[in-house]
């Protein structure tokens, strides 16, 4: 690999000073490219350049780098290849546009301010800029690159980064490919390299993990890094005369060299003349062209050794691709050192022959050869200068003959040997390690240092340890000063941080910690040196009670708990410490901060957890561990907001609601964004506020990552809406308009939802297919509705998502339970409207499974024939009140409906005797006959004949109950359902207006004891016996009436059955109705105000029957109730409720003819 | 025209507030007077001109008026417009008088009179008039630009600044110092003062005149007249645009006289400039953010890449512009038009920010619109700089309080 560096004889020895020379061996370099005169403030990118070199050979060495660390180092050379471009002259020229030059200078800007998410902002402008000059345009993926590099330094998740990186390389291949030679290619060719450097990296840091693949992930890492050594490694030999393609940086470099030499030589060849000393003489012009022409060859020559250098840094780092002493290992790190020992020995006293020289010494080390490293970088070691790249260098020539000490010192068994091992530390290193972070030319402490620091510490305690007892005080100094070091790289909590925190600690032991030593930075440090420890113990707690051990599992949380209060603490004083200072480090204050965060939550202190979360969230959006912060912050307030007690659960959701709208608003289009819109979602659910969730399907951003999802659940929830609106009474609900715009919404939701989960590269599973089929399951509901079989069918048999198909599928967790029961019923629907009857009977048998073999199967299904019944006939009622209603459309869609039940219900209650199917006969067609806004579909003579069908299918029924042909189990099956069947029955008299004959049923129910507690039964009586007053009235029998309506208002009394009324009922349910404010409170509530208000209007229909004397005494009565009620409970009920009690109270005061409400 | 004002010399009357438009008329018949009266300096004064193109032309300064500026150089007398001219530098002058004069070009009022606090007890001893005049220039300009950015001490630096002109007819400051007073009068909220005090550079140099007219516009917005004012800077825009030397004057064989029209040249233009970004800031109180970004583009393409004051004030014009039409619906595209904004008024304060009023606006901006982009981290670092670097301007006593972390 030595070979020959071209026309490196004429680098000038002069300008490199090192091993005790005045001038820091960096800043004498000199630049790569001139720089452009516009831009004074970059005219040192070579410097830069060789100072990335440097970082970027420097992790191959060090191990457990972390990866933020490469990414500085990477950042620092594409920031510096970036601005190579920008501050040549080539591009800038004078004829610029002020446009042009002012993005040009913003784009530096940005850069020099590592604000890497503008420059991509600026750059998309950029580039939809039609009038942008071609130069700029053809920098600008390079520029595109610099800036991805520069986001994908914050990007947490691995394979984001990752992606982020594969991205700036495709810009760089764009830019290369139009711009394959020069120095832009160079630069171009260099930052390439490093992305795939940084991508090796990535694979071997995730290797380590476990769970990982490890031998795919090496064996990717050494694809990464062979391709980043075939973009700097060139091909070009030195008895090559032409360079026909360049494809790498050093060839780009060479050639570049090639080319200016040639042009000095041009130059020289016009030569009139020698001067004395025997160099050409030249006019002055031609002399100034050679002078410019010489500073770019110098540079061109600087960087062919750094490209160099790199490759050799390179190939060490691919040789951590492979096991230790594998083969490949061992030929890539000779490989390595012997290209870079090369390098040292033939510019020993330039710049990068001392690089090279470190990089050789630290090969030697990692080889083993711990001596023979401490030699070679003795002289890098010595390097006195105070230029941030002396500084650095030195720091880690020092780091790796520490380590060179440290790993002789473990071999050694002389105690005496050993302590002059450790001797070997003399002052001045001591001191320099021990120089404090704010001095250091970054003014913290990179993975160099932090081995420096530790290290050190590690020597120093040794040394300690080998002096003997009376040497107390020098042992003393020495533990001082590794305590030190060893908290300052422990409080960084990066490289060595664990060794660092067992060497404090085990030193916080001998010496107790003095007050000036703590700031708030050690402070975090401490805290999570206890947070590490809980982690540890929960993790044990976890284990033991997997095996059973609950007491031993029990011992392990309380001690977890003990390290987490010691963490809380130790965080709580290092916020208000740093809080305290003038100008806080608000890195480390927030860091404290987010991890205070997430103890509070652990530690069941909720109240305060959501506080510095929300503060975090909308404060310091962007500070690292602030998006953690923000869902612990949305975690506690949720779980505050589910409390029982009512005012902590209404501020918790007010609060709730304000953090997430902040983080929607934050992280719009990420995961944290889609868990607030979530959140917010499930509120407007909880409060059924269609309008709030129409508002949030227009928020939600297209990228959201769970979009589909949400729009999915938030169509779901506005059909449901919709549906539960028009129960409503009249006077209570939305418009038409508005319930048609709900639906509307509900469809176009769904449809785009189930679009994305089409899409998506696999189908949904778990959670999120649950989702999918609700969301079909209520698009297909709503199809049915509209007529549209089409789109009926193929919402529920889609082949990932359909309801029908899953349910049907096997998967337990969808075949049962009520997704799968309204599943089948609305299939059942569909199938019997379209006649497909093979699938309808198919859907019946999954109905009979579904409901089980218990002694509840038979009232299930019943449930589920009736919810079907419901449906059906909410759609008939629908199609009966809708515009077209009556239009011949309407009426042959409803024909068409009703065609299809008859034929398959005569076919069932024919056919199959069973008593589930002729149960769900009966059932069905008492739905199609009862329902009461479906006359302008179902004729009265149709509804009636329906009746007739379903009493006659009860009946039969019945009849079997006594049929000693029937089996004994199905007489048993009807004893069981006789009540129910009577209900029925009871339901068919009474609208038919045969109340005798309905009471008769009633009664039967109600002989009972058991079922006289039941309140359905008990508010169908009332209603029973109210509609026989009213109807009494009617038909002139005054007596009559006044009586039923007194029993219905205060119940009655008979032998055999008990009947409560409607103020029997309202007594009842007050307890229950005003206990909690849960959904079934909230249900008995609802029922309450409706007794109360039937007590009302059957005093004030008493009052009203013809010829009663006490008329004006009754309508007072009816009015007290209604006051009466108003001034107990001042609500009413709600506005709905409220607008019913004025409405009658209006008209008993228009009775008594006192006029309106006041 | 001269004939009518017997007595140029005559001391100005007092500044009382309501005389201020007599006073007006009676120093535009100086000003006239002056104009045309030849004007020979104390003695000749080794020195150089700066040209509104950037040249520099060193000399024997041989004349100056409130007209032009006579320098012979090369053994020519060369005669320089005063639109042309940026500054003139006198070799005796101290160094502090220099370099306040150049804080003043970069509108700092502030750092000028602290530069001026550099001279030295006796320095000025022996100093020819025009030195002095030149210190009593610098003087009262820096109090009056102070003022101005402060909203602070604007009676006593119109008083300042009326004691220059009374004592300096002649000088070639005299339409900056004009300009200055209207602005002090603007400042007061005394428009019909400033208008008369503007009205006064309406009979000077074609340059000049078209400049009142801009004024005046600016008056006409400031008092929230955008329609008006936008007529107001229509005509201007339009008048500059006709001036002979707007075109330029490029076949001249002397590359000095080429320079010299060059400077003319670019003075016009940047008097059309100011009247197209008035135009644009008019359009964009009137909703029509778009004309007014096509408006602020055309400027931005006449525009120097090498004059950082012009380009602070077109990145702000467009800024206001993109942050308005940010406010406007669709609400779909805030937030791609707040990112324009913000990259316009990032221009500014990272790239062109030689000027602070243009900087603090820029800042004063970026601390809302940062906000807007969910960055409150970079909104309270813009608010820190604006409140740090700029804490009297005008711009940071516009912030509203800071929210409580």
């Amino acid at each position: 690999m030595a070979r020959g560096l071209d026309g490196l004889d004429t680098f000038d020895p002069s300008r490199v000073k090192v091993a005790g020379g005045s001038c820091p061996p960096a800043c004498t370099i000199p630049p790569a490219e001139p720089a452009h005169p516009s831009h004074p403030k970059f005219d040192g990118p070579s410097e830069r350049f060789h100072n990335d070199s440097i970082a970027i050979g420097s992790s191959v060495f060090l191990p457990g780098r972390s990866t933020r660390m490469h990414s500085r180092a990477l950042r620092a050379v594409v920031v510096a290849c970036g601005l190579v471009i920008l501050a040549r002259g080539e591009s800038t020229s004078g004829g610029e546009s002020a446009a042009e030059s002012s993005t040009r200078r913003l784009l530096e800007a940005l850069d020099e301010r590592q604000m890497p998410d503008v420059m991509l902002w600026v750059i998309d402008r950029a580039e939809a800029d039609p009038d942008l000059s071609p130069d700029l345009k053809r920098e600008l993926p390079f520029l595109r690159a610099t800036a991805l590099v520069g986001t994908s330094r914050t990007e947490p998740d691995g394979a984001r980064r990752a992606a982020i990186l594969d991205e700036a390389a495709t810009s760089i291949d764009a830019f290369l490919a139009v711009c394959p030679e020069g120095d832009r290619a160079i630069a171009a060719y260099t930052q390439k390299a490093n992305l795939l450097i940084e991508r090796g990296r990535g694979g071997l840091e995730q290797a380590k993990r476990p769970g990982q693949d490890a031998t795919k992930l090496s064996r990717e890492a050494a694809a990464f890094f062979d391709a980043a050594i075939a973009c700097l490694q060139g091909t070009v030999t030195p008895d090559q005369k032409e360079i026909p393609t360049v494809a790498n940086a050093e060839d780009a470099v060479i050639k570049s060299l090639r080319e200016a030499n040639a042009e000095i030589d041009a130059i020289k060849a016009t030569a009139k003349g020698k001067a004395p000393d025997g160099t050409v003489r030249l006019a002055p012009p031609q002399q100034k062209e050679v002078e410019r022409l010489g500073e770019i060859r110098d540079g061109l020559q600087a960087k062919l050794l750094s490209t160099r250098i790199m490759t050799a840094a390179t190939i060490f780092e691919k040789s951590k691709a492979f096991p230790a002493d594998s083969k490949e290992a061992r030929a890539a790190i000779a490989e390595s050192t012997a290209m870079f020992k090369s390098l040292a020995e033939k510019y020993p006293t330039k710049a990068a022959g001392t690089f090279a020289r470190y990089y050789w010494g630290r090969n030697e080390a990692a080889m083993g050869r711990y001596a023979a490293a401490v030699d070679i970088l003795a002289p890098v070691v010595g390097l006195d200068g105070t230029s941030p790249l002396a500084v650095s260098l030195r720091a880690k020539a020092a780091a790796t003959v520490l380590e060179c000490w440290l790993a002789l010192a473990a071999k050694e068994r002389d105690p005496e040997k050993l302590r002059r091992t450790y001797s070997n530390l003399g002052d001045d290193l001591r001191k320099f390690a021990l120089t404090p972070a704010d001095r250091l030319p970054g003014r913290s402490l990179d993975a160099d240092w932090l081995a420096l620091k530790y290290r050190t510490a590690a020597m120093l305690d040794g040394l300690a340890a080998s002096l003997d007892a009376r040497e107390r005080q020098a042992k003393g100094l020495l533990q001082r000063d590794a305590k030190k070091l060893a908290t300052e790289v422990a409080t960084v909590n990066r490289d060595f941080a664990k060794e660092a925190r067992d060497l404090a600690a085990r030193l916080g032991k001998d010496l107790p910690v003095g007050k000036d030593e703590q700031d708030a930075a050690s402070l975090v440090a401490d805290g999570r040196l206890a947070y590490a420890a809980m982690q540890e113990k929960q993790a044990t707690a976890k284990r033991l009670l997997a095996e059973g051990k609950t007491a031993e599992a029990a011992e392990a949380a309380t001690l977890a708990a003990a390290d987490r209060d010691a963490a809380l603490k130790r965080f709580e004083e290092a916020i208000a410490m740093a809080e305290a200072e003038k100008q806080p480090d608000e890195a480390i204050l927030n860091s404290a901060r987010s991890m205070l965060a997430f103890l509070l939550y652990d530690a069941g202190r909720l109240e305060e957890a959501a506080a510095v979360g929300g503060m975090l969230a909308e404060q310091f959006p962007n500070a690292a561990g602030s998006r953690q912060a923000a869902k612990v912050a949305l975690a506690s307030l949720q779980q505050l907001a589910s409390r029982a007690d009512s005012a902590t659960s209404v501020e918790a959701k007010a609060r709730l609601a304000a953090l997430a709208v902040v983080m929607t608003r934050v992280w719009a289009t990420e995961a944290e964004g889609a868990d607030a819109f979530s959140v917010l979602l499930n509120l407007a659910i909880d409060a059924h506020d269609a309008p709030e969730m129409l508002a949030l399907l227009a928020r939600v951003p297209r990228e959201s990552p769970r979009r589909a999802e949400f729009v999915l659940r938030a169509g779901t929830a506005l059909r449901r809406e919709a549906q539960e609106a028009r129960k409503m009474d009249p006077s209570g609900r939305p418009d038409e308009a508005t319930l048609a715009a709900w639906n509307e919404a509900a469809k176009s939701s769904i449809d785009e939802g189930l679009a994305m989960m089409a899409r998506a590269a696999s189908p949904p599973t778990g959670p999120a297919l649950k989702v999918a089929v609700s969301a079909a399951l209520a698009r297909a509901q709503m199809a049915l509705e509209d007529g549209d079989r089409e789109t009926a069918g193929r919402m529920l048999e889609h082949e990932s998502f359909g309801p029908w198909t899953v349910v049907r599928g096997g998967d337990p967790a969808l075949a049962q339970g009520p997704i799968a029961a309204v599943t089948l019923t609305v299939a059942l629907r569909h199938f019997i409207e379209t006649e497909q009857f093979d699938k309808a009977e198919q859907a019946m048998g999954a109905l009979e499974r579904a409901a089980g073999a218990g002694e509840e199967a038979s009232a299930k299904l019943t449930a589920m024939y009736l919810s079907m019944g419901r449906d059906l006939q909410s759609q008939l009622e629908s199609l009966g009140a809708g515009e077209k209603a009556g239009s011949p459309e309407v009426r042959d869609r409803a024909a068409k409906i009703l065609a299809g039940f008859e034929k398959f219900l005569a076919g069932v209650a024919g056919r199959d005797r069973k008593i589930s199917s002729q149960l769900w006969v009966a059932t069905t067609y008492l739905t199609l006959g009862s329902g009461t806004g479906t006359a302008g579909i179902v004729s009265r003579s149709k509804a009636e004949h329906y009746l007739d069908r379903a009493a006659e299918a009860y009946a039969g029924l019945l009849a079997r109950r006594d049929d000693p042909q029937a089996s004994e189990s199905d007489r048993a099956e009807i004893a069981r359902f006789e009540p129910s069947i009577r209900l029925k029955l009871a339901g068919m008299l009474e609208e038919r207006g045969k109340w005798n004959e309905a009471q008769e049923q009633l009664d039967w129910i109600l002989a009972d004891p058991k079922r006289q507690n039941t309140l359905d039964i008990q508010v169908r009586a009332a209603a029973l016996l109210e509609a026989a007053g009213r109807a009494a009235a009617a038909a002139g029998d005054m007596e009559k009436a006044d009586t039923l309506l007194r029993e219905a208002a205060s119940g009655r009394q008979s032998p055999t059955a008990a009947i409560w009324g409607w103020g029997g009922i309202a007594n009842r349910l007050s307890r229950q109705a005003f206990a909690a404010d849960d959904e079934r409170a909230m249900k008995a509530r609802e029922q309450f105000f409706d007794a109360r208000l039937r007590v009302a209007d059957t005093l004030f229909a008493r009052a009203t029957l013809v010829g009663r004397a006490d008329r004006q005494q009754r309508l007072e009565t009816a009015r007290t109730a209604i006051t009466m009620t108003r001034k107990l409970y001042p609500d009413l009920g709600g506005p709905a409720f409220q607008r019913r009690f004025e409405k009658l109270l209006e008209e008993i005061q228009r009775e008594e003819g006192t006029g309106a409400t006041p | 025209m001269t004939a009518r004002f017997p007595c140029p010399r005559a001391p100005v009357p007092a500044t009382h507030p309501a005389n201020q438009p007599r006073r007006i008329r009676w120093m535009a018949a100086v000003i006239l007077f002056v104009a045309v009266v030849p004007s020979p300096i104390h003695a000749q004064q080794a020195g150089r001109v700066r040209l509104t193109s950037g040249a520099e032309i060193p000399g024997e300064i041989i004349g100056l008026s409130p007209n032009g500026v006579e320098v012979e150089t090369e053994g020519k007398p060369r005669k320089f417009a005063i639109e042309s001219v940026k500054e003139v530098r006198f070799d005796d002058e101290p160094d502090a008088v220099r370099d306040a004069r150049g804080l003043l070009l970069r509108r700092d009022g502030a750092a000028a009179l602290a530069a001026l606090g550099r001279i030295e007890s006796g320095e000025m001893d022996g100093a020819d008039r025009e030195i002095r005049a030149e210190l009593a220039f610098v003087t009262s300009a820096a109090t009056a630009r102070e003022a101005l950015a402060t909203g602070a001490n604007l009676v006593n630096a119109q008083k300042a600044v009326g004691d220059f002109l009374a004592a300096h007819p002649r000088s070639h400051h005299l339409y900056a110092m004009q300009e200055m007073l209207g602005d002090l009068l603007a400042r007061q909220g005394k428009p019909a003062e400033a208008a008369a005090a503007y009205g006064l550079l309406e009979k000077g140099p074609p340059g000049i005149a078209m400049r009142a007219a801009t004024l005046k516009a600016a008056l006409l917005y400031r008092q929230h007249d955008y329609a008006e004012a936008l007529r107001a800077y229509e005509a201007a825009a339009r008048g500059a645009g006709s001036l002979p030397a707007a075109a330029g004057s490029e076949d001249s064989r002397d590359p000095l006289q080429r320079g010299i029209d060059q400077a003319r040249a670019a003075a016009v233009m940047a008097v059309k400039r100011d009247a197209d970004l008035g135009r644009a800031r008019c359009l964009t109180r009137l909703g029509k953010t778009g004309e007014a970004i096509t408006v602020v583009r055309a400027a931005l393409g006449d525009a120097d890449a090498d004059d950082d004051e012009a380009l602070g004030r077109i990145f702000n014009a467009l800024g206001d512009a993109q942050r308005t039409e940010s406010e406007q619906p669709p609400p779909a595209q805030a937030g791609e038009r707040n990112r324009d904004a913000l990259i316009s008024f990032l221009t500014v304060h990272l790239v062109h920010n030689a000027a602070a009023a243009n900087d603090a606006e820029a800042l004063f901006n970026l601390v809302e619109l940062w906000d807007r982009a969910n960055n409150p981290e970079r909104a309270r670092a813009a608010r820190r700089t604006l409140e740090t670097t700029y804490p009297d301007s005008s711009w940071a006593q516009r912030l509203p309080p800071a929210k409580a972390p």
